[in-house]
């Protein structure tokens, strides 16, 4: 019972989320405290999480208010990581879906560590090919050239 | 001889849908998914990183189709 207590607490998830553009910046702590009050109501532990920030979408989504349908170029995409029961994904998955203000959401198993190594991997490279660029003195250079001349 | 899987070398075990940078190395001009031939990933994480692609895409982060 207890390892399966450790198992069930010890799953740790991630939701992400887009924030419909027409919500205020000033307004938007709302909507990221809103979900964290569901995770709280479930007994989970956030973990870590990335504030909403705007970006552009990749395409159009639609997302329908009422009888309107309204076309979203960009929206304000974040994340949480938390740990708990997996009732909390089920309470999350319910409230998330009847919102107005998410325009699309993803729950999703992970792990406790960070994922994202894009930006560091990407600096490496870079760094690496200043580096590794030829560092060959004039001298050498004029010398190569009068070889090739003659 | 075939390269090394880039994920293996870089020590990446949980291919993450938000890593778009890395993401975007296997997909191509049309936005869609190399072959485990042209990406030399080993077969676990290149159906890891389909399903990561895949959830990208619809997030919004990646796109489905691309001119």
């Amino acid at each position: 019972m207890t390892t399966e207590t450790a198992k069930t607490a010890g799953t740790v998830y991630e939701v992400g989320f887009h924030v419909v553009p027409t919500v205020s910046p000033e307004n938007l702590p709302k909507e990221v405290d809103a979900i964290k009050a569901i995770l709280g109501a479930q007994k989970a532990t956030i973990i870590s999480e990335e504030f909403p920030k705007l970006r552009n979408l990749a395409y159009t989504m639609i997302k329908a208010i009422g009888p309107a349908r309204h076309r979203i170029d960009s929206a304000y995409f974040g994340w949480i990581k938390f740990e708990g029961p997996k009732e909390t994904v089920a309470e999350l998955d319910k409230a998330l879906k009847g919102s107005d203000k998410i325009l699309r959401y993803l729950i999703v198993k992970t792990v406790r560590e960070n994922t994202i190594y894009g930006p560091k991997i990407l600096s490496d490279e870079k760094r690496e090919m200043t580096e590794k660029k030829p560092q060959a003195s004039q001298e050498e250079i004029d010398k190569s050239i009068d070889k090739l001349v003659v | 001889m075939s390269k090394q899987c880039f994920f293996k070398q870089h020590n990446i075990e949980h291919i993450d849908y938000k890593d778009t940078d890395i993401l975007k190395k296997f997909l191509n001009p049309h936005a869609r998914i190399q072959g485990k031939k042209r990406t030399d990933v080993s077969a676990t994480n290149q159906r890891k990183l389909a399903l990561a692609v895949k959830r990208a895409r619809f997030m919004g982060l990646l796109p489905y189709v691309a001119r």
